[in-house]
């Protein structure tokens, strides 16, 4: 291998670090990065074309399944936009179960984060032990669900189970363990000698950059942005609850591991907060049975925006008046932090890439969603010139590509 | 070197003594929530072919025949999301969910339930 | 009766039924316990045994691009290598199978093959993935073989012989020169890690960048071969220590004869198995030119200190130098 040379090194769309579909392509020089190539949407399913399809209800196990982990985080969101436009009023109990739940999700969700970015280093045991206490986790997301992920818990004006006082016990007892459990990896893992030579100073992202990339999330805090919608922009219970914003100045991807894992404890705090100050009361507001409700969506838009596990989702819906909704749009967390993947890749080498981007929580399935209009201006070209194509167009060009006959 | 190297070496040799998290599935019996959302249960007797069920499934994993003498009752077990969306809208509550989980075949036919009732 | 005898050593004991054996064996020994610091149930018995037929019976592909001569010669090579270093390890009683002066040196050299065969199979394979793999390979070769060199000339110092076996013997009758070899047996343990390509120092094979590293082209009977080397030169490697520094199959042999000797080598064997099985569950994978740097900053230090330790002590005369 001759110095000086660029090799062009893929990293997928099939590779042992990525746990979905992606393609990087790294210039490398030796070890070092000098540019990098990113390919995303080979998760792409088609899912705000078949929200357009479904009835408000249905669509809320639809975009439910746009991702396994942060599942409530899309149903909430969207079920949030949908009450705007609905004038239903969502009681207090169920806007407790929400956060509850959705807090519950950060946890199960910042402990995978920790087993994976283990495995990625190299460190298995930190990723069994991650994964191990994450099962305490789940197991109270299935005694509340029904379900260890696509909990479902969400329906237009509330939520669909209540939390009975025997479960109460449980909770609080799984609770007491992932506290201790999280306190122990707070410590500890920022210390361990070899974590710290892989993490420090790894794809460094400065206040400046993070604010122009507009990342979101943990990436954004861990480089000084104080980004959180749960402070900025409070839904569910979140104005009544008290808790801090965990931000950390380096930017680096120890930094990152660090607030994931302060997060973590974090999260503990508010499931407890939210335990002792469950309200009584109601679990929906809707005053008529939930398959009824699609009817009831007035004609409109409205955004709502949630913070998952990952950062700052927005969902936006278009009503016409009907039961199925006009335009769904979700922007999903890791769609904003990709820009700062690049920049962090540049620079480093091929061993950090696999934690440069595990560093970002990636979320492929998240993140891939085109968006194409069925009449009007198609704003979809597909040969870089001014050509634009309406969805017939493009289904003709798709045949056309793979060889089968066009109609 | 700012770290300690082996910090998880105690923790490491301790865990030597815990009983091992793993669960000996199928050999041991799976623990299921109460709420666990299985595979829908669906009996004849209450149910008054109203067809709410077919209306709000997502999947579309349920089918209604109803030419006015005989009502027929399909169920797509490959294609159900297991939400339980059908349970809550059925009046009669003629569909519960059921903690089946176990459902894989091998063969395709297996997976589509049908019952039918003269009305 | 002697051509007869040294078939035997070859081929059966210590030679290539008794090492494959015993390299299933530490295999199944390693995965078990990493499993169970990790709370889990790890893998049966016979395993690495099924592992080992399962690759037996896949295809084994070579590339139309690779050279096919080195591809294929490639892990004969490391696995010759390492069957012939166990006959200058004393396994069983106070003399290796084929001991002479000077084979501690030579078994030091041996030891080194498998990461050859590696840098011969991984670069001939014509693929980046491998290239970068290679390299790797190569430069923490660079890194760890010093201060393996340097600790292993300790005990040789110590004894004033070059023959394992004249070393084992010497050192085994003075615990004292044992506990003062201990430093040596830290950076002795630290480089087996590494040559192994084991975690903290297995950037070489970092399933989770490269894939597979310098072995991502092999399959079949070739990558089972490459497997079994892994395996038998963490016996030898272990063997090897144990006999420079924790007194080799002394002092059963001299109690219960070969028998007895053998079982103190298989649990000094185990011992130095389970110590780097911890190292492996504790750590995570340092990047290449750390581990380097690890070596370079700390290993070469505390093995020059430890042959400082030897000179002193045995000018002053203690611990029977």
């Amino acid at each position: 291998m001759s110095g000086g040379s660029d090799e062009r090194i893929p990293v997928g769309p099939q590779h042992p670090s990525l746990k979905e579909p992606a393609n990087f392509m790294l210039d490398v020089d030796g070890e070092e990065i000098t540019g990098a190539d990113l390919t995303l949407s080979y998760n792409h399913r088609g899912m705000e074309e078949a929200a357009q399809r479904k009835d408000y209800l249905q669509n809320i196990y639809l975009l439910e399944r746009i991702c396994g982990i942060c599942s409530h985080s899309h149903t909430t969101a969207y079920v949030q936009a949908v009450e705007e436009l609905m004038d239903v009023e969502v009681p207090d109990r169920a806007k407790y179960i929400r956060t509850l739940i959705g807090e519950l999700e950060r946890l199960h969700s910042h402990l995978l984060w920790l087993g994976v970015g283990g495995h990625e280093m190299g460190f298995d045991t930190l990723w069994h032990y991650a994964w191990r206490d994450r099962e305490l986790v789940l197991d109270s997301l299935e005694e509340l669900t029904g379900n260890r992920v696509h909990y479902a818990i969400n329906t237009l004006g509330g939520v669909r189970e209540d939390v009975e006082e025997d479960q109460f016990p449980m909770l609080r007892e799984n609770l007491e363990e992932v506290k201790e459990r999280a306190a122990y990896y707070a410590e500890v893992v920022p210390e361990e000698e070899t974590v710290l030579m892989r993490c420090e100073d790894v794809g460094v992202i400065s206040r400046e950059t993070a604010s122009e990339l507009c990342a979101v999330g943990p990436t954004a805090r861990a480089s000084g942005v104080p980004t959180d919608v749960r402070k900025e922009d409070p839904y569910a219970a979140y104005d009544q609850l008290d808790f801090d914003v965990i931000t950390h100045t380096d930017g680096d991807l120890l930094a990152r591991v660090i607030v994931r894992l302060e997060e973590i404890v974090e999260s503990c705090k508010i499931v407890e907060q939210v335990l002792d100050d469950m309200p009584e009361g109601d679990i929906t507001g809707a005053n008529r049975p939930t398959h009824t409700l699609s009817n009831m969506v007035e004609e409109g838009e409205a955004i709502s925006r949630y913070e998952a596990p990952r950062g700052e989702d927005l969902h936006y819906v278009k009503s016409d008046g009907t039961d199925t909704p006009e335009r769904v749009k979700v922007r999903a967390p890791t769609m904003a932090n990709w820009p700062t993947v690049v920049e962090g890749l540049k620079g480093s080498y091929i061993a950090d890439t696999p934690m440069i981007v595990a560093g970002i929580d990636p979320c492929i399935s998240c993140t891939a969603r085109i968006g194409v209009e069925v009449t009007g201006d198609a704003a979809v070209s597909i040969d870089g010139g001014d050509r634009k194509l309406s969805l017939d167009d493009l289904s003709d060009y798709a045949k056309d590509w793979y060889g089968q006959e066009v109609n | 070197m700012k770290g300690i190297p082996g910090r998880v070496i105690p923790e490491a040799l301790r865990t030597l003594g815990k009983e091992r998290a793993t669960v000996k599935y199928p050999h041991e019996e799976a623990d299921l929530a109460d709420r666990f959302r299985g595979k829908i249960e669906y009996e004849a007797d209450p149910c008054t072919g109203c067809g709410l069920c077919e209306r709000v499934c997502p999947a579309d994993a349920i089918e209604t025949e109803n030419d006015g003498e005989r009502f027929v009752w399909r169920y797509d077990i490959s294609r159900c999301l297991y939400c339980g969306q059908c349970t809550e809208a059925c009046p009669p509550d003629a569909i519960v969910s059921g903690q089946d989980f176990e459902l894989a075949s091998g063969n395709k036919e297996n997976f589509v339930e049908e019952y039918g009732f003269e009305r | 009766m002697s051509f007869a005898m040294d078939l035997v050593y070859l081929l059966v004991f210590p030679g290539f039924l008794f090492l494959s054996t015993a390299g299933m064996a530490v295999q199944y020994v390693d995965r078990k316990l990493y499993a169970k610091v990790q709370n889990r149930v790890g893998p049966p018995a016979v395993q690495p045994f099924a592992d080992f037929l399962k690759l037996l019976s896949k295809e084994s592909i070579v590339p139309e691009a690779a050279e096919r001569d080195v591809f294929v010669v490639a892990p004969l090579f490391g696995l010759a290598g390492v069957l012939t270093a166990i006959l200058y390890v004393p396994v069983w009683g106070a003399e290796a199978a084929f001991a002479f002066q000077g084979d501690l040196v030579v078994v030091l050299f041996l030891l080194s093959i498998p990461s050859f065969a590696l840098f011969f199979g991984g670069w001939h394979s014509r693929n980046r993935f491998s290239d970068v793999g290679t390299l790797r390979t190569l430069t923490q070769l660079f890194g760890y073989e010093v201060p393996f060199f340097l600790a292993c000339l300790a005990p040789a110092m110590a004894a004033q012989s070059w023959e394992i076996s004249t070393v084992m013997t010497t050192l085994a009758e003075s615990p004292l020169a044992l506990v003062l070899l201990l430093p040596g047996f830290f950076v002795g343990l630290l480089s087996l890690q590494a040559k192994l390509e084991r975690v903290p120092f297995d950037a070489p094979e970092a399933e989770s960048e490269i894939v597979g590293g310098a072995l991502v082209e092999y399959s079949g009977r070739k990558l089972a071969l490459f497997h079994m080397t892994k395996d038998i030169e963490f016996v030898v490697g272990a063997g090897f220590l144990s006999a420079l520094f924790l007194g080799g199959t002394a002092p059963l042999y001299g109690i219960a004869g070969p028998v007895g000797g053998f079982v103190a080598f298989a649990l000094k064997v185990l011992f130095v198995v389970v110590l780097l099985t911890v190292v492996k569950a504790a750590f995570a994978r340092v990047r290449i030119e750390q581990s380097v740097g690890v070596f370079y900053k700390w290993a070469v230090g505390i093995a020059i200190v430890q042959l400082l330790i030897v000179i002193a002590a045995a000018s002053a005369g203690i611990g029977g130098l």
